[in-house]
């Protein structure tokens, strides 16, 4: 049971952080794929201040969301500047340069050996040590990202989003300031993919930079893509697809030879399949 | 809505297989086998060494059943796949912790070490790991360690180097790394102003860095690499025409019978290397058993499946001591390990460190010569 209790933990993280990305990709239409980079930010806040500071989870996790929140306001500010495929190639650009930082800013991050001995969380004497009180926790977590997702997309600011990604000018006509309204969800984006994690440093109790490279940032893209755009629901099931899959493959009794080899294969082509067939995704109403 | 339900019907299917493979095989009965857990990359970058690794893990694991098991039970393997990454690596521990149950864990990469060691250090499962680095060991008292060790590695070698005059000024070439920064570490002990160039893994064209070097006077360049890394190295050192260099960590790693074919001899002749795996390893009676099982194997091959071999066998003769299942005993018989078959002249841990039989080595006349015992 404890691997199932471990699946739906890394599931909850994920489905935070395909949430924060379909903010900006599905309802708003910006092709972001900087996501990892807040992602790790927030991780290595939240890390630096437990180990180096002796600071509590919840605290860190606070102030690792500021951070992630002040770094993507300065990001968001230039990347305002792009739009369309050079606003993806603007936001590749920032992901290669966090994930940089996090490799070569050693005195700080510990470059490559990464940050081991990061504490689980600890609220009011009870430390959340065992895997089921963290996965209530993260559930929790999740669970509140999904409300401000579905809260964002039934409120006036969300309409204007989903314009945005409709027809810009068109908004614009109306005198809606845009580039605001982009920055905002940017943010929103950016402060709960810190939040995640926060949750994934915390939980893993060891980060290093390999988790938050490009590759990462390409397959929470490939959540909400295979979810659905624009669907909080679809972000979700994107989530629990795309990580429950190559579990499951572990279980298919492939000849142990090529075992590794088969299942990357068939996992694969049940993505092709699935595009093939369903490409505006699972729950989705709109192509990327 | 038809296609949605479709979809939500199909993914509880997978849901409900998994969950029925998972009940059936955890139920499985653990007491007629000894088992070793393996997360290894297999489909990902590092499986160049991951996939060796294991196929020498096979050959041990073949060669100890075909011999009748250990205490008359089968030795299995549990091999599962993960790529050198936080998460990747701990689903697979948790799945080899819920459903396969090993009696004895093995990990070959540090970021994988890094991660797993706390559950397993939680669950009191004994862990070899075959990373570069010795960090696990200090903090988890099940932990042991095998194969090469970059800090105290790289300080053998660099001190060698500096008592024999070896250079004029040293440098290091090498990649953004873990394995690589102990290494620095251990290098800076012995010369604290070695001149340092570092890019990143997977980087193939060091023409900037060694321009670089050579401008800054360097005349020997220490550095950890991988096989393809250490070729076009060598090859770009000749193709500027530079009096550099290198000193591998480790030999074999270095100068292949592949890098041997392809670089220039003036370009590699005075090539220092540390090594504990034994020169012309792929002649040995494993070598040509390996060489017969596996098609087109290259030297780094050799090296890792060697590696693999060994800890099965070790692992194996530990067993005997221990029922199945029975953490607490095999932890106590690694650490006292020995008269077990071996082709790298290991002998036992020592605080929970594998003594390998470290030399120094001078590539000379198409070939390692050992220059220090």
């Amino acid at each position: 049971m404890d691997y199932f209790i471990h699946i739906a933990i890394i599931v909850s993280i994920y489905v935070i952080l395909g949430l924060s990305l379909n903010l900006i990709v599905g309802y708003t239409g910006l092709l972001s794929m900087t996501q990892a980079a807040f992602y790790g930010i927030g991780a290595y806040a939240t890390a630096i201040l437990m180990t180096d500071k002796g600071m509590n989870f919840f605290a860190s996790l606070v102030f690792g969301a500021l951070i992630t929140g002040v770094a993507s306001l300065l990001i968001g500010i230039i990347l305002s500047r792009f739009r369309d495929d050079y606003y993806a190639l603007g936001s590749f650009g920032f992901n290669v340069i966090v994930w940089s930082v996090f490799l070569n800013w050693q005195e700080l991050t510990r470059g490559p050996l990464g940050i081991p001995g990061i504490k689980r969380p600890e609220l009011f004497g009870f430390w959340f040590d065992d895997n089921f009180s963290f996965l209530v926790l993260s559930m929790l977590f999740a669970l509140v990202a999904y409300l401000i997702c579905e809260f964002i997309a039934a409120s006036s600011f969300g309409r204007v989003l989903k314009a945005i990604r409709e027809d810009e000018e068109a908004i614009r006509v109306f005198g809606y300031k845009t580039h605001l309204y982009k920055l905002a969800i940017f943010v929103i984006g950016a402060v709960m993919a810190g939040v995640a994690g926060a949750l994934f440093a915390s939980y893993i109790t060891f980060i290093d930079p390999s988790t938050f490279s490009l590759n990462e940032s390409i397959f929470i893209l490939a959540i909400i893509i295979m979810g659905g755009l624009a669907s909080n629901k679809g972000a979700v099931l994107g989530a629990v697809f795309l990580i429950l899959l190559p579990e499951v493959l572990r279980f298919v009794g492939f000849p142990s030879d090529i075992a590794a080899q088969m299942r990357q294969v068939t996992y694969g082509l049940i993505l092709i399949l699935l595009m093939l067939y369903r490409p505006q995704g699972m729950l989705g109403k709109y192509k990327l | 809505m038809k296609k949605t339900i479709l979809i939500i019907v199909a993914l509880a299917a997978l849901l409900i297989i998994g969950y029925g493979s998972y009940r059936a095989s955890s139920n499985a009965p653990q007491a007629n086998t000894y088992k070793i857990g393996v997360v290894a990359t297999l489909t990902d970058s590092g499986a160049n060494l991951g996939v060796p690794w294991t196929n020498g893990m096979k050959m041990a694991a073949d060669e100890i059943n075909a011999a009748g098991g250990i205490n008359g039970k089968k030795l299995e393997l549990s091999i599962q796949d993960a790529k050198i990454e936080p998460a990747s690596s701990l689903n697979a521990v948790n799945y080899l912790l819920n459903v396969s149950k090993p009696d004895v864990y093995e990990v070959l990469f540090q970021v994988s070490a890094n991660t797993i060691t706390s559950i397993l250090r939680q669950n009191k499962k004994p862990l070899i790991s075959e990373a570069f680095g010795r960090s696990i060991v200090d903090e988890n008292p099940y932990a042991f360690k095998g194969n090469f060790d970059a800090l105290t590695g790289c300080e053998d070698m660099a001190r060698y180097l500096n008592e024999n005059n070896k250079y004029t000024k040293l440098g290091v070439l090498m990649s953004k790394v873990e394995y690589n920064d102990l290494c620095l570490r251990g290098i800076q002990k012995i010369v604290p102003d070695v001149s340092v160039y570092r890019y990143v893994y997977g980087d193939t064209d060091f023409r900037t860095f060694l321009t670089k070097a050579n401008n800054d006077g360097v005349d020997m360049l220490a550095t950890i690499g991988i096989d393809p890394e250490y070729t076009l190295m060598f090859k770009q050192i000749g193709e500027l025409g530079y009096h550099i260099k290198l000193a591998c960590a480790t030999a074999s790693e270095c100068i292949t019978p592949d890098v041997a074919g392809k670089v220039p001899a003036n370009v590699i002749d005075g090539t220092i290397g540390i090594d504990f795996i034994p020169p012309k390893i792929q002649d040995t009676e494993f070598g040509k058993k390996y060489a017969s099982l596996h098609a087109n194997p290259g030297g780094v091959d050799y090296v890792y499946a060697a590696i693999g071999y060994e800890s099965t066998y070790y692992i194996g003769k530990a067993m005997k001591e221990c029922a199945p299942s029975d953490p607490a005993c095999l932890v106590n018989a690694l650490g006292k390990v020995e008269g077990y078959k071996t082709i790298l002249g290991s002998k036992g841990f020592l605080d929970r460190v594998l003594q390998l039989n470290y030399r120094m080595y001078e590539w000379k006349n198409g070939e390692w010569n050992v220059i220090s015992d």
